[in-house]
């Protein structure tokens, strides 16, 4: 063994207080970082999977906002955002854009779908804000299998008008506006904003939970395509140009995620939707004579979607795929833009992140606290040892051989510390795997990415987490080792 | 008029020896020691004076260092002039404060002068960078300390061991050993090379710290109060024992001492008092 090895490890037992404390610092470090990372991880993991397999499949295709903002399920911007101001959204030319997605290369499948959120007019003055997916039920199937479970009534038909209402929403409408819904009786009166204000009822058919243990979307629901796609103004007679006040935009790009509440908001519900299509003669003419022309344009725009979700063969080659679909979209001038499950999630996959974030700013303050402690602890033992490298110098070490006897000892500390962290976080990882770590409340479970968490270490996490508490230990050394070299020679004489 | 003459007697000695041998720097020194022997043994106190010019490993001309202390200065020592050979055995004396382990230390390459200069192998030890000094410092000079400052993690081998691995020579491991074993030897260690430290009385660390002073067949091994800490019989056992490496190995011995007990065992003695020489006695080797 190396003579420097050799002091370091002698020093860490002849200096056990020091030694305990520094590796305990790290050890406990070092399990929060495990444990937290594992769970992040597993969480983020857990909503991956849901939403690749039930939600948005590896690539959502739809049109950028007026802003540049990225489509996503629930409206440009990850919700946030109004959708496009041409054609209300939807996709220009679907038919030719469906057909070359679909023949893709490494596309499995695909599923063109319409989004809308609106309101449920209910007893009383209740109203309930909604996020409706409009899908062809054939290919939602195929492209989401087994995605769904019947509680009651029946999924759509193709060319049926109905909705299938989620479970959650059904006992927040049925329990807390307390309007009973009867499956296959009840029609739901819904207020739609895109496109102009509509109101419509339409029949409930059947309720429904998704599979996935994924909460935060569970309040989504379905609504046939033909209601759906009037409902959000995709009809044949829609205007390139549609003035949507301010109040009504907040409306339309509302974030589901951020909770269905910001629908009863007074500001929101009183508003009045007002709509001012350009008034030439021939819609004075159709709004005051003959009205076939009007109903035929007020018709459902049969090719008319928001966006396209697809499945590959190999979701490794996600990325590679948006990268050569965008670059296919702009060679051919259309106005689409290909994003990953994380964009398309939008707002869930952002709190994630957020959560995450703040898992690592806990983190580095974790860090620093443990910086600080091991510089103090390792200040105090080179003023101890100064004879000692007063002694080293004068027998003729040079400063760096100084600086490799304390980069060892740091290291060495570091090291012990982190395996020993590593085992004891792995130990609780490997217990919580077992048992499931149930959510507390539903801000955990959009992190968990469910209502109970079955963390799992990664060989990357735990490599990256041993690295990182290494660095800090290392780092906590330079200080010290800085005083170590400013030691003389001549130390050793008046010790 | 000694000096002219020593001058001249200088001249005179470098034909000789030129004569003796063509090359000088090839002389052992043994062959050297023998040399000067004989002119010892032929020439008075002159010849002294020419016997250090040619033989001189370190030189101190004009030497001072003065310390700051709070808004006064310590003048430590106040212009040493000293030439020292190689096989010197010399002690520094004198009271508390008259400079010993200033001048120790300057020898030593561990502090600078404030004024004059320190002439190691030829340079001046001001002229020298960090780690200039350092390698001179480990190939040249050996030290004992007053409180031995062994590395207390590790045992008698590796302590003696330690020097060795910080130069750039490299050494076989079998000739390694057989040198720290052999040194081990000369310190009356064998039965001690497995113990650290804490686990041997005073003048068996002592003995350490010079086994440790040799690993690296330094020119000058240099004793700061090397018995202080020591009985006065465990004392003079250390100074016989320097005394024995520096007559078979002519390792000059450079210590400090305030024991006039054993002040007299050295050949040249240098008193010291307020950082000046008040006497100093060569005696014949």
């Amino acid at each position: 063994m190396p003579i420097i090895l050799r002091i370091a490890i002698r020093n860490l037992k002849e200096h056990k207080l020091k030694s305990i404390i520094i590796i305990s610092l790290i050890a406990l470090g070092m399990i929060i970082l495990v444990i937290g990372n594992s769970v992040i991880d597993t969480g983020k993991a857990g909503i991956e999977k849901a939403f690749i397999q039930s939600f948005t499949g590896h690539i959502l295709v739809g049109v950028p906002g007026p802003n540049g903002e990225n489509p996503g399920l629930l409206g440009t911007g990850g919700g946030f955002g109004p959708p496009s101001s041409t054609k209300n959204g939807a996709i220009q030319n679907s038919p030719e854009v469906i057909k070359t997605l679909q023949e893709y290369p490494g596309v499995k499948a695909y599923n063109p779908q319409v989004y809308g959120a609106m309101l449920a007019v209910l007893t009383g003055d209740w109203r309930a804000g909604i996020g409706f997916m409009g899908v062809d039920p054939v290919q939602y199937n195929r492209m989401f299998p087994d995605n769904i479970e019947i509680l009651e009534g029946r999924f759509l038909e193709p060319g049926e008008e109905g909705i299938v209402m989620s479970k959650v929403m059904y006992d927040d409408i049925t329990i807390d506006a307390a309007t009973p819904i009867i499956i296959g009786e009840t029609k739901l009166k819904v207020q739609g904003f895109q496109g102009g204000s509509k109101i419509k009822q339409i029949p409930v058919i059947g309720l429904f939970n998704f599979k996935t243990p994924n909460s935060s979307m569970q309040e989504l629901c379905f609504m046939d395509l033909d209601s759906l796609r009037y409902m959000t103004g995709m009809v044949v007679g829609s205007t390139d140009q549609v003035k949507v006040e301010e109040g009504d935009q907040d409306l339309l790009g509302a974030d589901l995620s951020a909770g269905f509440d910001s629908f009863f908001d007074e500001e929101v519900v009183g508003g009045q939707a007002t709509v001012s299509a350009s008034l030439d003669s021939q819609n004075i003419y159709n709004i005051l004579g003959d009205t076939s022309r009007r109903e035929e344009l007020s018709k459902a725009d049969s090719g008319a979607w928001h966006y396209l979700l697809l499945k590959l063969e190999d979701g490794s080659k996600t990325e590679e795929t948006i990268v050569s679909l965008n670059k296919l979209f702009s060679e051919k001038n259309w106005d689409l833009r290909a994003v990953n499950w994380e964009i398309a999630a939008g707002a869930i996959a952002t709190f994630v992140t957020g959560a995450q974030l703040f898992f690592f700013i806990l983190v580095f303050i974790i860090a620093v606290v443990c910086v600080i402690v091991i510089m103090n602890t390792m200040v105090v033992s080179i003023m101890e040892r100064t004879a000692e490298i007063g002694t080293m110098r004068a027998l003729g070490a040079r400063k760096s051989y100084i600086r490799k006897v304390f980069l060892t000892e740091t290291f060495a500390l570091s090291i012990m510390g982190g395996l020993i962290g590593l085992l004891i976080g792995g130990s609780l990882i490997a217990i919580l795997h077992s048992v499931g770590l149930p959510s507390p409340n539903s801000l955990f479970d959009l992190v968990f990415g469910g209502k109970v968490l079955y963390p799992i270490l990664t060989v990357p996490s735990v490599l990256s987490t041993l690295v990182l508490m290494v660095l800090v230990g290392l780092l906590s050394g330079l200080y010290p080792t800085r005083l170590a070299l400013k030691i003389q020679p001549i130390k050793a004489m008046q010790s | 008029m000694i000096r002219t003459f020593a001058t001249i007697a200088a001249i005179l000695l470098r034909v000789y020896i030129k004569m003796l041998a063509p090359n000088i720097n090839y002389l052992s020194v043994v062959e050297q020691g023998q040399t000067v022997a004989r002119l010892n043994a032929v020439v008075p106190q002159a010849w002294c004076y020419a016997k250090e010019e040619l033989m001189a490993i370190i030189s101190l001309k004009d030497v001072k260092k003065t310390y700051p202390l709070g808004k006064t200065e310590v003048h430590a020592v106040q212009g040493v002039t000293v030439d020292i050979l190689e096989g010197d055995f010399i002690s520094f004396a004198g009271a508390s404060g008259s400079g010993k382990t200033t001048i120790l230390n300057m020898i030593g390459c561990i502090d600078v002068p404030t004024d004059g200069s320190v002439v190691i192998e030829g340079k001046n030890t001001r002229d020298l960078n960090d780690n200039q000094i350092t390698e001179l410092r480990h190939r040249f000079i050996g030290f004992i300390f007053q409180s031995f400052n062994l590395i207390p993690v590790l045992n008698v081998y590796e302590n003696i061991e330690f020097p060795l691995l910080l130069g750039k020579e490299k050494f076989g491991k079998a000739e390694k050993k057989e040198w720290i074993d052999h040194l081990i030897a000369e310190v009356g260690l064998e039965q001690w090379r497995h113990h650290k430290p804490n686990e041997l009385s005073g003048g068996q660390r002592q003995r350490v710290a010079i086994a440790r002073a040799l690993a690296t067949k330094p020119k000058v091994v240099l004793a700061d109060e090397p018995t202080a800490n020591l009985d006065s019989k465990t004392g003079e056992q250390i100074i016989e024992l320097m005394k024995k490496i520096n007559k078979e190995q002519n390792t000059t011995f450079i210590f400090s001492t305030h024991d006039a007990t054993i002040v007299d065992i050295a050949d040249h003695i240098i008193r010291l008092k307020d950082g000046l020489i008040i006497e100093e006695t060569r005696k014949e080797r």
